[in-house]
Protein backbone atom coordinates (compact mmCIF):
# COMPACT_ATOMS: atom_id res chain seq x y z
CA UNK A 1 0.00 0.00 0.00
CA UNK A 2 1.39 3.16 -1.33
CA UNK A 3 0.98 6.72 0.39
CA UNK A 4 0.25 10.03 -1.02
CA UNK A 5 -0.37 12.79 0.71
CA UNK A 6 -4.09 13.84 1.18
CA UNK A 7 -3.53 17.74 -0.86
CA UNK A 8 -1.77 15.85 -3.71
CA UNK A 9 -5.52 13.08 -3.80
CA UNK A 10 -7.38 16.03 -3.04
CA UNK A 11 -5.75 18.49 -6.38
CA UNK A 12 -6.29 15.48 -8.45
CA UNK A 13 -9.98 15.32 -7.73
CA UNK A 14 -10.89 18.55 -7.04
CA UNK A 15 -14.58 18.00 -8.11
CA UNK A 16 -15.17 15.90 -5.65
CA UNK A 17 -14.06 18.33 -2.76
CA UNK A 18 -16.25 20.91 -4.55
CA UNK A 19 -19.28 19.21 -5.31
CA UNK A 20 -19.21 17.90 -1.06
CA UNK A 21 -18.79 21.58 -0.01
CA UNK A 22 -21.90 23.03 -2.47
CA UNK A 23 -23.85 19.85 -1.03
CA UNK A 24 -23.44 20.68 2.67
CA UNK A 25 -24.39 24.49 1.42
CA UNK A 26 -27.57 23.31 -0.55
CA UNK A 27 -28.70 20.92 2.42
CA UNK A 28 -28.16 24.28 4.29
CA UNK A 29 -30.24 26.27 2.15
CA UNK A 30 -32.90 23.49 2.07
CA UNK A 31 -33.07 23.63 6.18
CA UNK A 32 -33.09 27.31 5.85
CA UNK A 33 -30.10 27.12 8.27
CA UNK A 34 -27.50 30.19 7.87
CA UNK A 35 -24.18 29.61 6.17
CA UNK A 36 -21.34 31.85 7.53
CA UNK A 37 -18.49 30.97 5.61
CA UNK A 38 -17.59 28.45 2.33
CA UNK A 39 -14.58 27.44 1.16
CA UNK A 40 -15.13 25.11 -2.13
CA UNK A 41 -11.64 23.92 -2.58
CA UNK A 42 -7.88 24.64 -1.12
CA UNK A 43 -4.21 22.72 -1.00
CA UNK A 44 -4.56 21.85 2.69
CA UNK A 45 -6.18 19.93 5.48
CA UNK A 46 -9.53 20.58 5.32
CA UNK A 47 -9.17 20.75 1.60
CA UNK A 48 -12.67 22.47 1.82
CA UNK A 49 -15.33 23.07 4.32
CA UNK A 50 -18.51 25.07 5.11
CA UNK A 51 -19.03 27.04 8.68
CA UNK A 52 -22.83 26.98 9.86
CA UNK A 53 -25.68 28.43 12.26
CA UNK A 54 -26.56 25.53 14.67
CA UNK A 55 -29.37 24.20 12.64
CA UNK A 56 -32.57 24.52 14.74
CA UNK A 57 -33.33 20.75 14.93
CA UNK A 58 -31.02 17.53 15.65
CA UNK A 59 -32.40 15.95 12.09
CA UNK A 60 -31.82 19.40 9.93
CA UNK A 61 -28.54 18.53 11.11
CA UNK A 62 -28.31 15.07 10.46
CA UNK A 63 -29.08 15.60 6.61
CA UNK A 64 -26.39 18.23 6.64
CA UNK A 65 -23.99 16.07 7.56
CA UNK A 66 -24.97 13.21 5.49
CA UNK A 67 -25.80 15.20 2.49
CA UNK A 68 -22.66 14.99 0.48
CA UNK A 69 -22.52 11.24 0.91
CA UNK A 70 -26.13 11.07 -0.33
CA UNK A 71 -25.19 13.42 -3.73
CA UNK A 72 -21.28 13.02 -4.08
CA UNK A 73 -22.56 8.64 -3.96
CA UNK A 74 -25.58 9.38 -6.59
CA UNK A 75 -23.96 12.03 -9.22
CA UNK A 76 -20.12 9.87 -9.05
CA UNK A 77 -22.76 6.80 -10.49
CA UNK A 78 -24.48 8.76 -12.86
CA UNK A 79 -21.64 10.32 -14.45
CA UNK A 80 -19.55 7.24 -14.63
CA UNK A 81 -22.64 4.83 -15.61
CA UNK A 82 -21.33 4.69 -19.48
CA UNK A 83 -18.19 3.66 -18.51
CA UNK A 84 -19.24 0.97 -16.19
CA UNK A 85 -21.79 -0.18 -18.83
CA UNK A 86 -18.80 0.36 -21.60
CA UNK A 87 -16.52 -2.24 -19.22
CA UNK A 88 -19.51 -4.54 -18.43
CA UNK A 89 -20.13 -4.49 -22.47
CA UNK A 90 -16.15 -4.72 -23.26
CA UNK A 91 -16.76 -1.70 -25.59
CA UNK A 92 -13.94 0.51 -26.53
CA UNK A 93 -13.46 3.70 -24.44
CA UNK A 94 -12.52 6.91 -26.12
CA UNK A 95 -11.77 10.73 -24.13
CA UNK A 96 -15.10 11.48 -23.18
CA UNK A 97 -15.47 7.95 -21.61
CA UNK A 98 -12.25 9.06 -19.67
CA UNK A 99 -13.20 12.32 -18.46
CA UNK A 100 -16.71 11.01 -17.28
CA UNK A 101 -14.71 8.01 -15.64
CA UNK A 102 -12.57 10.60 -13.93
CA UNK A 103 -15.49 13.23 -13.45
CA UNK A 104 -17.56 10.36 -11.85
CA UNK A 105 -14.96 8.67 -9.76
CA UNK A 106 -13.67 11.72 -8.04
CA UNK A 107 -17.11 12.89 -7.13
CA UNK A 108 -17.82 9.25 -5.63
CA UNK A 109 -14.32 9.74 -4.05
CA UNK A 110 -15.60 12.77 -1.89
CA UNK A 111 -18.69 10.56 -0.60
CA UNK A 112 -17.94 10.37 2.77
CA UNK A 113 -18.56 13.10 5.67
CA UNK A 114 -15.24 14.09 6.99
CA UNK A 115 -14.25 13.45 10.65
CA UNK A 116 -15.21 17.47 11.38
CA UNK A 117 -19.28 16.87 10.51
CA UNK A 118 -18.98 13.73 12.37
CA UNK A 119 -17.80 15.20 15.17
CA UNK A 120 -20.20 18.07 14.97
CA UNK A 121 -22.90 15.60 14.09
CA UNK A 122 -21.98 13.88 17.92
CA UNK A 123 -22.39 16.53 19.70
CA UNK A 124 -26.08 16.96 18.58
CA UNK A 125 -26.90 13.52 19.30
CA UNK A 126 -25.51 13.35 22.66
CA UNK A 127 -28.00 16.74 23.49
CA UNK A 128 -30.50 16.09 25.59
CA UNK A 129 -33.53 16.96 23.48
CA UNK A 130 -32.56 14.40 20.65
CA UNK A 131 -35.04 11.81 19.18
CA UNK A 132 -34.60 8.54 19.85
CA UNK A 133 -35.14 7.39 16.23
CA UNK A 134 -32.50 10.14 15.02
CA UNK A 135 -29.81 8.82 17.79
CA UNK A 136 -30.55 5.34 16.33
CA UNK A 137 -29.92 6.31 12.55
CA UNK A 138 -27.31 8.76 13.96
CA UNK A 139 -25.25 7.00 16.11
CA UNK A 140 -23.95 3.93 13.49
CA UNK A 141 -23.89 6.86 10.77
CA UNK A 142 -21.07 8.77 12.85
CA UNK A 143 -19.61 5.25 13.70
CA UNK A 144 -19.66 4.40 9.89
CA UNK A 145 -18.14 8.02 9.23
CA UNK A 146 -15.17 7.17 11.72
CA UNK A 147 -14.13 3.66 10.16
CA UNK A 148 -14.23 5.15 6.78
CA UNK A 149 -12.12 7.97 8.36
CA UNK A 150 -9.48 5.45 9.42
CA UNK A 151 -9.69 3.13 6.51
CA UNK A 152 -8.67 6.05 4.12
CA UNK A 153 -5.57 5.15 4.90
CA UNK A 154 -6.17 2.30 3.38
CA UNK A 155 -7.79 3.76 -0.07
CA UNK A 156 -10.98 2.96 1.55
CA UNK A 157 -12.47 6.09 -0.31
CA UNK A 158 -11.04 4.97 -3.23
CA UNK A 159 -12.22 1.74 -3.16
CA UNK A 160 -15.68 2.97 -2.10
CA UNK A 161 -15.62 4.85 -5.31
CA UNK A 162 -14.76 1.65 -7.92
CA UNK A 163 -17.57 -0.31 -6.10
CA UNK A 164 -20.19 1.89 -6.24
CA UNK A 165 -19.36 3.59 -9.57
CA UNK A 166 -18.65 -0.12 -11.21
CA UNK A 167 -19.50 -2.85 -8.91
CA UNK A 168 -23.08 -1.59 -8.45
CA UNK A 169 -24.00 -1.28 -11.80
CA UNK A 170 -22.62 -4.99 -13.03
CA UNK A 171 -24.06 -6.46 -9.82
CA UNK A 172 -27.59 -4.90 -11.62
CA UNK A 173 -26.78 -5.70 -15.05
CA UNK A 174 -26.19 -9.27 -13.18
CA UNK A 175 -29.64 -9.54 -11.02
CA UNK A 176 -31.49 -8.28 -14.43
CA UNK A 177 -29.95 -10.76 -17.01
CA UNK B 1 9.90 52.16 46.93
CA UNK B 2 7.28 54.67 45.54
CA UNK B 3 4.12 53.07 44.32
CA UNK B 4 3.25 52.84 40.48
CA UNK B 5 0.60 55.12 39.11
CA UNK B 6 -2.50 53.94 38.68
CA UNK B 7 -3.59 52.66 35.37
CA UNK B 8 -5.53 55.32 32.81
CA UNK B 9 -8.63 54.51 32.41
CA UNK B 10 -10.06 52.42 29.28
CA UNK B 11 -12.49 53.88 26.91
CA UNK B 12 -12.00 50.42 24.63
CA UNK B 13 -14.66 48.22 25.11
CA UNK B 14 -13.79 44.82 26.81
CA UNK B 15 -12.70 42.27 23.83
CA UNK B 16 -14.99 39.60 25.05
CA UNK B 17 -18.31 41.87 25.61
CA UNK B 18 -21.24 40.31 23.14
CA UNK B 19 -21.81 43.31 20.26
CA UNK B 20 -24.47 45.21 20.99
CA UNK B 21 -25.59 45.66 16.97
CA UNK B 22 -25.68 43.56 14.00
CA UNK B 23 -21.89 42.43 12.96
CA UNK B 24 -23.03 42.50 9.45
CA UNK B 25 -25.00 46.15 8.99
CA UNK B 26 -25.04 47.25 12.31
CA UNK B 27 -28.66 46.98 13.21
CA UNK B 28 -29.65 47.51 16.93
CA UNK B 29 -32.29 44.81 16.41
CA UNK B 30 -31.16 41.26 16.79
CA UNK B 31 -33.15 38.13 15.32
CA UNK B 32 -34.43 35.94 17.77
CA UNK B 33 -34.40 32.95 15.38
CA UNK B 34 -30.16 32.42 15.92
CA UNK B 35 -27.95 32.79 18.43
CA UNK B 36 -25.65 34.36 16.04
CA UNK B 37 -24.62 38.19 16.44
CA UNK B 38 -27.24 39.23 13.54
CA UNK B 39 -30.37 40.77 11.97
CA UNK B 40 -33.25 39.07 10.72
CA UNK B 41 -33.02 40.39 7.19
CA UNK B 42 -29.31 39.38 7.86
CA UNK B 43 -29.81 35.90 9.23
CA UNK B 44 -32.48 35.34 6.06
CA UNK B 45 -29.49 36.42 3.67
CA UNK B 46 -27.37 33.99 5.27
CA UNK B 47 -29.84 31.33 4.40
CA UNK B 48 -29.43 32.19 0.90
CA UNK B 49 -25.64 32.06 1.01
CA UNK B 50 -25.04 32.70 -2.46
CA UNK B 51 -23.04 30.43 -4.63
CA UNK B 52 -20.31 31.89 -6.55
CA UNK B 53 -20.64 32.20 -9.99
CA UNK B 54 -17.60 29.59 -11.19
CA UNK B 55 -19.85 27.30 -8.84
CA UNK B 56 -22.81 27.52 -11.10
CA UNK B 57 -20.71 27.25 -13.73
CA UNK B 58 -19.15 24.17 -12.36
CA UNK B 59 -22.36 22.82 -11.62
CA UNK B 60 -24.04 23.45 -15.38
CA UNK B 61 -21.20 21.88 -16.83
CA UNK B 62 -21.47 18.99 -14.09
CA UNK B 63 -25.54 18.67 -15.69
CA UNK B 64 -23.93 18.76 -19.04
CA UNK B 65 -21.57 16.03 -18.27
CA UNK B 66 -24.93 13.94 -16.76
CA UNK B 67 -26.79 15.07 -19.79
CA UNK B 68 -24.36 13.04 -21.96
CA UNK B 69 -23.57 10.48 -19.47
CA UNK B 70 -27.36 9.33 -19.57
CA UNK B 71 -27.47 9.36 -23.24
CA UNK B 72 -24.57 7.52 -23.63
CA UNK B 73 -25.46 5.27 -20.81
CA UNK B 74 -28.95 4.29 -23.12
CA UNK B 75 -27.00 3.05 -26.23
CA UNK B 76 -24.39 1.03 -23.68
CA UNK B 77 -26.75 -0.53 -21.31
CA UNK B 78 -28.57 -3.13 -23.79
CA UNK B 79 -25.31 -3.94 -25.70
CA UNK B 80 -24.03 -5.07 -21.42
CA UNK B 81 -26.97 -6.58 -20.70
CA UNK B 82 -26.94 -8.36 -23.98
CA UNK B 83 -23.59 -9.48 -22.78
CA UNK B 84 -24.47 -10.43 -19.03
CA UNK B 85 -27.93 -12.37 -20.47
CA UNK B 86 -25.47 -14.73 -22.89
CA UNK B 87 -23.10 -15.11 -19.73
CA UNK B 88 -25.50 -16.23 -17.40
CA UNK B 89 -27.14 -18.40 -20.57
CA UNK B 90 -23.49 -20.21 -20.96
CA UNK B 91 -23.26 -20.44 -16.74
CA UNK B 92 -27.05 -22.33 -17.05
CA UNK B 93 -25.34 -24.92 -19.27
CA UNK B 94 -27.76 -23.50 -21.59
CA UNK B 95 -25.64 -23.90 -24.60
CA UNK B 96 -27.76 -23.52 -27.65
CA UNK B 97 -28.37 -20.18 -26.74
CA UNK B 98 -25.30 -19.05 -25.31
CA UNK B 99 -23.55 -20.20 -28.86
CA UNK B 100 -26.50 -18.13 -31.08
CA UNK B 101 -26.30 -15.00 -28.67
CA UNK B 102 -22.13 -14.96 -28.80
CA UNK B 103 -22.37 -15.54 -32.63
CA UNK B 104 -23.66 -12.22 -32.69
CA UNK B 105 -21.76 -10.95 -30.14
CA UNK B 106 -18.08 -11.75 -32.17
CA UNK B 107 -18.64 -9.09 -34.79
CA UNK B 108 -17.88 -6.51 -31.75
CA UNK B 109 -16.09 -8.22 -29.27
CA UNK B 110 -12.35 -10.10 -30.31
CA UNK B 111 -10.89 -10.76 -26.90
CA UNK B 112 -9.28 -13.30 -25.33
CA UNK B 113 -12.21 -13.93 -22.67
CA UNK B 114 -15.08 -13.53 -25.13
CA UNK B 115 -13.35 -15.67 -27.85
CA UNK B 116 -12.84 -18.09 -24.73
CA UNK B 117 -16.91 -17.86 -23.70
CA UNK B 118 -17.71 -17.93 -27.19
CA UNK B 119 -15.49 -21.39 -28.13
CA UNK B 120 -16.74 -23.04 -25.12
CA UNK B 121 -20.46 -22.33 -26.50
CA UNK B 122 -19.64 -23.63 -29.74
CA UNK B 123 -17.73 -26.26 -28.60
CA UNK B 124 -20.71 -27.64 -26.13
CA UNK B 125 -23.19 -26.69 -28.09
CA UNK B 126 -21.86 -28.96 -31.09
CA UNK B 127 -20.11 -26.15 -33.02
CA UNK B 128 -16.64 -27.99 -33.53
CA UNK B 129 -15.48 -26.11 -36.38
CA UNK B 130 -16.39 -23.17 -34.99
CA UNK B 131 -14.60 -23.64 -31.19
CA UNK B 132 -11.47 -24.51 -33.58
CA UNK B 133 -11.31 -21.47 -35.43
CA UNK B 134 -12.09 -19.13 -32.31
CA UNK B 135 -9.02 -20.95 -30.44
CA UNK B 136 -7.24 -20.78 -33.78
CA UNK B 137 -7.31 -17.14 -33.95
CA UNK B 138 -5.91 -17.24 -30.38
CA UNK B 139 -2.46 -17.95 -31.46
CA UNK B 140 0.55 -15.65 -29.89
CA UNK B 141 -1.94 -14.13 -27.72
CA UNK B 142 -0.59 -13.05 -23.75
CA UNK B 143 -3.08 -14.57 -22.19
CA UNK B 144 -3.52 -14.62 -18.23
CA UNK B 145 -3.25 -17.91 -15.62
CA UNK B 146 -6.99 -18.68 -15.63
CA UNK B 147 -7.28 -17.31 -19.85
CA UNK B 148 -4.22 -20.18 -20.70
CA UNK B 149 -6.32 -22.96 -18.18
CA UNK B 150 -9.55 -22.36 -19.66
CA UNK B 151 -7.61 -22.98 -23.80
CA UNK B 152 -6.28 -25.89 -22.33
CA UNK B 153 -8.85 -27.66 -20.75
CA UNK B 154 -10.71 -26.99 -24.34
CA UNK B 155 -8.14 -28.30 -26.20
CA UNK B 156 -8.31 -31.13 -23.98
CA UNK B 157 -11.65 -31.75 -24.71
CA UNK B 158 -10.51 -31.96 -28.52
CA UNK B 159 -8.17 -34.24 -27.95
CA UNK B 160 -10.30 -36.56 -25.83
CA UNK B 161 -13.12 -36.49 -28.36
CA UNK B 162 -10.89 -37.24 -31.46
CA UNK B 163 -9.40 -40.31 -29.47
CA UNK B 164 -12.65 -41.29 -28.35
CA UNK B 165 -13.83 -41.18 -32.43
CA UNK B 166 -10.54 -43.33 -33.36
CA UNK B 167 -11.80 -45.69 -31.17
CA UNK B 168 -15.18 -46.10 -31.93
CA UNK B 169 -14.53 -46.09 -35.32
CA UNK B 170 -16.58 -49.01 -36.77
CA UNK B 171 -14.73 -52.62 -37.66
CA UNK B 172 -15.00 -53.34 -40.85
CA UNK B 173 -17.61 -56.26 -41.76
CA UNK B 174 -15.82 -59.24 -43.26
CA UNK B 175 -16.08 -59.89 -46.81
CA UNK B 176 -18.84 -62.32 -47.50
CA UNK B 177 -16.79 -65.66 -48.12
CA UNK B 178 -18.53 -67.67 -51.00
CA UNK B 179 -18.19 -71.19 -49.35
CA UNK B 180 -19.32 -73.75 -51.52
CA UNK B 181 -21.75 -76.09 -49.38
CA UNK B 182 -19.90 -78.92 -48.08
CA UNK B 183 -21.47 -82.24 -49.52
CA UNK B 184 -21.28 -85.02 -47.38
CA UNK B 185 -20.28 -88.40 -48.49
CA UNK B 186 -23.03 -90.26 -48.91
Amino acid sequence: MFFIPAPVISFLTFPGVIVHEAAHQLMCRVTKTPVLKVCYFQLGNPAGYVIHDAPSSGWKHFLISVAPFLINSILGVLICLPVALATAAKASVGPVDVLLGWVGISVAMHAFPSTGDAASLWGTLKAANTPWLLRIIGFPAVGVIYIGAALSMVWFDAIYAAMICFGAPALFLDMIA
Amino acid sequence: MSLPPPLPPSSAPEPDAAPKACVNCGSIRFSTQTKLPVCEPCRVAMIKHPFPFWVILASATVTLLLLSSMALSRERFHAALHLATTKKLAKQERWDEAYENYRGLMAVHSDTESLLDYAEAAFNSGHKREAAQALDTMAGRRVSKDEERRYNTLVYKFQLEQQQRQALVPVMPLAPVNVSPIRLNP
